[in-house]
This record gives structure tokens, C-alpha cells and sequence, in this order.
């Protein structure tokens, strides 16, 4: 597990290549660009970047309504938050985004993937290996998939969300559906029923973070690693990845 | 050399406390990724880290390395050089956890060696609305991870992080059992004492000083007490039953 963890974290995730196509924070400059930016660090500036190195463990989008009371007002906020992102990129290599299709959220990202799994603690290993596992298959089944189907397709790997497992834990439906939406890696979406006699259907997508900090070609060759496949024989998928990841890069 | 400073920096800060053998396992990969050179000994890692540690004082953040003489191990800390017990453990913990974080702190800080059983933990502390014993084990190993706490011999400690992070606080609130080392000023516990005058300090502070003077630095009696650690004198820091 530790030789796939480090071949598929060896590839350009694709937050680092959005960093340099995308230009990092732009979206953050574009829209305090009408606002007189505050270029010296004074104790508002250190506020939300306490705020922000204190949550952003836990992976949960900041909201700007969590972040304006520390400082004021929202312009108070939006003035500053291009110097804390500076601060951040320049000091803990943490990249400040703030989500596409989300109202003034904001994530933190690294600016590098990790180089092995000793970055991460004992704890946090398996829930990443099941998180790859579960957007490797929203991904083959091209990017939306029935809850009930993905669980089932666990069970075939012999992980039981509603059991504990021995290397993945407990409470995994709670990771699954709790923590990793909160987290915006995983996104929940509910069907309209067509028919009276249809029930509702609960479908399972890519979150926003997952596409910020994953690239598709990344999770293709993380799923050949797991299965003891070369490349090659999943060369059609990776190609469909690439053009993928060129599409939305 | 900037990128590997940062990547180490974003790890210490994942794991809180780090032992050597974890550092060398972070490093070593990160340095042979960037093709950068590992800092090669224990002083360039310490200057390795002390850069690191300049650029985040700003920010009431810090990286130090701290001694935990129960065990004679050297811990990485990463902390916050203006936490309370309150503003500790509250991100992503709800009220009557925190309030099991400051009252497990005072209750362990409180003890003669600031020690507790470990069963001392799941008793009722106070809290409002106790939490269940799961929720007490779960919330104990991710603190002992995270170097606020440390178990051994079936007692938990106050941890390496505890020791950085919460200094001012077990000093002020708590100075009945909890000093510092009159030689360097951090504090100082499960040490070596004078036999004299009872008095403690860190056995590297106090062997310095004992190169050149044969008095303890308090009561001035001659120094008796042996320097080197044995382990009747460490058996002698753990709580009774």
C-alpha cells in the first residue's frame, strides 16, 4: 500500500498544476481588487490567518460569515485575505482557494503532494486509501454512481460500512456520508423520482475538493497500482483522464 | 530547500509531536523527492528547524524541540504560543469535549507527579453532560497522538505539546506541583532533584552546571544526587494505584 501511495502521489496533482494555469489565488485578487488592499501584517491579518491554520485541519470549507466576525466587517475581510493568502503560500506552502459554484467558501490546499505517507498520521492512512477506492469508481462509472451500487461494490472488497474493518475502522457510512461531503470530496445528490411508485435515489458525484486536489489520470493509475495492473491495460481510461483533466484545467 | 522547509512544516503541524524516528521518516523521502540535502546531524536539523520556527513566531505558531524526562525522549512540538486550555482542543469538538480536555489538564496538572491512572480518566471530572466512556477513549488516544497527553505504565502525563503549549498556564494555575527549571526557565517535571533542598531541574541543565560549580544552584549544599537516570528513580514518578 505505501509503494501505490507514493507512485500515485508522485504524479502532478492537480492542484499544483492549477496553481501555475490557473494562477493560484487570482480569484481571490479579482475580487478584492476594488477594495484598497492592506499590504502590512497588523492583528486582523493574524486573526483569520490563526482562524485558518486552526481549521484547516478538519478539511470543512471556512465560510466568509465564519471569518468576518474576527475582523468586522466584510470589506475588512476581503481587504486582507490576499495578504493572508500570501502569508500562507509563502510560509506553510498552503494555497488559499476559495471553491468554484460555492458562495464565498474557501478551502486550504498544499502546494505540493505529499512525498510519503509518514505526512500523514496513522489515523488519517486508511481514510485516504478509501477515499481513493471511492472516487476511483465514481469514476469508472463516469462520475455518478447509486450509493447502494458503490457500498456494494465495497462489500466485494470485503469493507462493510454499517461493520468495523479491520485496516479502515468503524463508522465508515459516517465517513463516507458525513465527513467526506463536509469536506466537499465526496457530493451527495438526491433524485426526483419519475414515477409515483419511484423512490428516491441518492447518487454519489466527485466533491469540489476532490477535483481541486485530484487529478483523474492520478486516481486511473492509483487503481491499476491497487489491482496489480500495468498502465497499459488501462490505457483507454487514462486517456479519457487526460482529456478529462486538459478539459478542466 | 524553501519547499522541503514547508512540506516538513505542514507535516509537523499534521502530527503535533514528532519523535526522531518519525522526523528521519519525513524527511528522508521529502529531501530525496526536492534532490536537496538532509540536514546531515542533530545541530544542522536543530538550525533546520529553528529557521522554520522564525518564519511562524509572527503568528503566535512555534516549533521547538522539548525534553520529556519521563521517558529521556526529545519531542518536535509543533504549538501555539497563545493557547488556553479553553482554545485548545475546540476545533471541531463540541462544548462538553472541550470542557473534558481543561478538567482531564487540571485533574492530571493537580496530582503530586502529575500523573493520573488511566481509569482516572473515564471518572466523573464535573462536566455537565458527561460524555460516554467510547467518545472519553476516542477523544484520549487522539490527545495522546497529538503530544497533549502521554500514556505509559497504564498512568497518563501531561504530554510534550502540553509542556510547550500550556506553560504559562500549569505554572500559574497550578504552582503547587509545577515549576520551572531555575537554570534555563522552562519547565520541569518527572526531573532529577536536589537532596538537599528538594528542588528540581533539568538533568542536562543541571550537569552544565555542575561542570563548573559542586553547589545546587538553590540552597547551595553540595550536589549529592546522582546525574545518571536510573529506573528506581523513574518508577519512583509514577502514580500509586
Amino acid at each position: 500500500m505505501a509503494n501505490t501511495f507514493r507512485a500515485s502521489q508522485a504524479s502532478t496533482s492537480r492542484a499544483s498544476q492549477a496553481s501555475t494555469s490557473r494562477g493560484g489565488n487570482n480569484s481571490l485578487l479579482s475580487q478584492s481588487s476594488q477594495l484598497v488592499q492592506v499590504t502590512a501584517v497588523d492583528d486582523k491579518v493574524r486573526s483569520i490567518l490563526k482562524y485558518i491554520l486552526d481549521h484547516s485541519a478538519a478539511k470543512i470549507p471556512m465560510k466568509e460569515k465564519d471569518l468576518v466576525p474576527l475582523v468586522g466587517t466584510k470589506s475588512d475581510l476581503q481587504s486582507r485575505l490576499p495578504l493572508v493568502a500570501k502569508l500562507l503560500a509563502k510560509r506553510y506552502g498552503i494555497r488559499l482557494h476559495q471553491l468554484k459554484d460555492a458562495t464565498k467558501m474557501y478551502i486550504c490546499m498544499a502546494e505540493a503532494p505529499m512525498a510519503s505517507i509518514h505526512e500523514m498520521t496513522p489515523d488519517q492512512r486508511p481514510q485516504l486509501t478509501l477515499l481513493y477506492i471511492i472516487l476511483m469508481y465514481i469514476f469508472l462509472r463516469q462520475m455518478r454512481i447509486e450509493d447502494t451500487k458503490l457500498y456494494a461494490m465495497l462489500e466485494l472488497l470485503g469493507i462493510r460500512v454499517d461493520e468495523e474493518h479491520a485496516y479502515f475502522g468503524s463508522h465508515l457510512r459516517k465517513l463516507i456520508e458525513d465527513t467526506f461531503v463536509k469536506q466537499q470530496y465526496v457530493k451527495r445528490e438526491r433524485s426526483q423520482p419519475e414515477g409515483a411508485f419511484e423512490e428516491t435515489k441518492t447518487y454519489m458525484l466527485w466533491g469540489l475538493r476532490a477535483k481541486e486536489e485530484f487529478a483523474y489520470e492520478q486516481i486511473v493509475e492509483f487503481s491499476a497500482k491497487i489491482l496489480n495492473k500495468p498502465p497499459s491495460d488501462f490505457s483507454e481510461l487514462l486517456e479519457v483522464a487526460k482529456e478529462l483533466d486538459n478539459q478542466e484545467s | 530547500m524553501e519547499l522541503v522547509k514547508r512540506a516538513f512544516l505542514r507535516a509537523s503541524k499534521n502530527h503535533s509531536a514528532l519523535s526522531y524516528e518519525l522526523i528521519d521518516q519525513i524527511l528522508t523521502p521529502l529531501c530525496e523527492l526536492h534532490k536537496v540535502d538532509k540536514p546531515s546531524n542533530m545541530e544542522a536539523l536543530k538550525a533546520f528547524v529553528s529557521e522554520i520556527d522564525a518564519s511562524i513566531r509572527g503568528f503566535d505558531q512555534t516549533l521547538v524541540f522539548v525534553k520529556h524526562a519521563l521517558k529521556n525522549e526529545e519531542y518536535l512540538v509543533y504549538a501555539k504560543t497563545d493557547a488556553t486550555p479553553d482554545t485548545i482542543a475546540n476545533t471541531g469538538l463540541v462544548a462538553e469535549e472541550c470542557q473534558y480536555f481543561a478538567k482531564l489538564l487540571d485533574k492530571i496538572a493537580g496530582e503530586e507527579n502529575c500523573c493520573m491512572a488511566w481509569n482516572g480518566a473515564y471518572r466523573d471530572l464535573g462536566i455537565e453532560k458527561p460524555l460516554k466512556k467510547v467518545r472519553m477513549q476516542e477523544l484520549i488516544q487522539k490527545w495522546c497522538q497529538m503530544g497533549y497527553f502521554l500514556e505509559a505504565e497504564d498512568n497518563i502525563y501531561l504530554g510534550p505539546r502540553t509542556l510547550v503549549e500550556l506553560s504559562f498556564y500549569l505554572r500559574t494555575n497550578h504552582a503547587e506541583n509545577i515549576d520551572s527549571c531555575k537554570l534555563c526557565s522552562n519547565l520541569v517535571l518527572w526531573d532529577i532533584r536536589c537532596e538537599s533542598c528538594d528542588i528540581q531541574y533539568h538533568r542536562d541543565c543541571i550537569r552544565k552546571f555542575l561542570q563548573k560549580r559542586s553547589n545546587c544552584p538553590s540552597c547551595n549544599e553540595l550536589w549529592k544526587t546522582p546525574l545518571r537516570a536510573s529506573i528506581e528513580g523513574r518508577r519512583s514518578f509514577t502514580s500509586q494505584p
